[in-house]
């Protein structure tokens, strides 16, 4: 199977500007979760004050903890990015299209620009 | 009456300083209870993390090679295939996850639950849910169109495939269902 050919005049239809748009937001709560893991000792971005009075207890475990979450986000994104892209491609395997398939199948590949 | 103006004053000052020091206290107790809640995402986000792992490499190890002779014996469309193969590729999937995918998806929402009960925005833990977590619509409309498709075909597959993940894209490939 050829990877990352190039492909020219392709115009991206609607299903796929909203697919393009899902895996970008699928991105973005990758990092609001990421963050909130990150903040998770503190978790000032869900709270309303900052709490001068608040005394917070971390132990090493909590800390090792934390870090080994936030590596797990990825994974928890990729999969999710990743079925939407082998949907897509199955869509346009059964409803042919050669340049959508080729674009989908080039993200699928990890073709970067 | 300076000394009545200074005992209320200080009354005042009283009641201020505990109501202020109560306040600050059931602040307190909220910050505990909204981190107690992201530890246990965290614990949860890193056991979902690791068991994507190890069904990602059960699934790239695994692909399958059909008798093309039952599809044609069954006059089976290609079109048919597909949405069979893609359908039982994700439920594999999910299914070697689950578990932990719902205990994930229960720990965001006490937390959702939680924010709501200090009229916090949980719109945001929701979101996250329903984009990360839960599968999509079009994965829900696949099994929907799943069980539409022909018994015999869906025997014939389950039985091929079994319950363990595998790599789809690539089964499709061996078994020349791809037009690339």
């Amino acid at each position: 199977m050829a990877t990352c050919r190039p492909i020219s005049g392709l115009k991206l239809d609607e299903k796929s500007k909203k697919m393009l748009q899902s895996i970008k937001r699928k991105g973005r709560l990758q990092k609001v979760l990421a963050t909130a893991l990150a903040t998770g000792v503190v978790s000032n971005i869900f709270t309303k004050n900052d709490l001068p009075v608040a005394v917070y207890n971390i132990t090493q475990t909590d800390w090792k903890l934390y870090a080994e979450a936030m590596k797990a986000i990825p994974s928890i994104t990729k999969m999710a990015m990743r079925k939407e892209v082998e949907l897509m491609i199955i869509n346009y395997e059964m409803n042919y299209d050669r340049k959508h398939l080729q674009f989908w199948r080039g993200i699928h590949n990890g073709c970067k620009k | 009456m300076a000394a009545k103006n200074k005992l209320l004053f200080a009354a005042i000052v009283g009641i201020f300083l505990t109501t202020y020091q109560a306040s600050a206290q059931t602040e307190v107790r909220q910050n505990m209870v909204i981190q107690f809640a992201q530890k246990e995402i965290a614990k949860s986000t890193l056991k979902l993390g690791d068991r994507i792992e190890f069904c990602e490499n059960l699934k790239n190890s695994h692909s399958l090679l059909f008798d093309s002779e039952i599809f044609e014996s069954l006059k089976i469309q290609k079109n048919e295939i597909l949405l069979a193969l893609s359908h039982l590729s994700f439920r594999n999937s999910f299914e070697c996850e689950n578990r932990l995918r719902v205990n994930l998806a229960y720990d965001l929402g006490v937390l959702a639950s939680i924010r709501k009960y200090y009229q916090l925005d949980e719109q945001i833990i929701l979101d996250i849910k329903s984009e990360l977590i839960y599968p999509s619509i079009d994965e829900i409309k696949l099994s929907i169109n799943y069980a539409k498709l022909p018994f015999k075909l869906k025997e014939y597959l389950e039985k091929e495939i079994g319950d363990k993940p595998f790599d789809l894209l690539k089964t499709l490939e061996i078994n020349k269902l791809t037009r690339m």
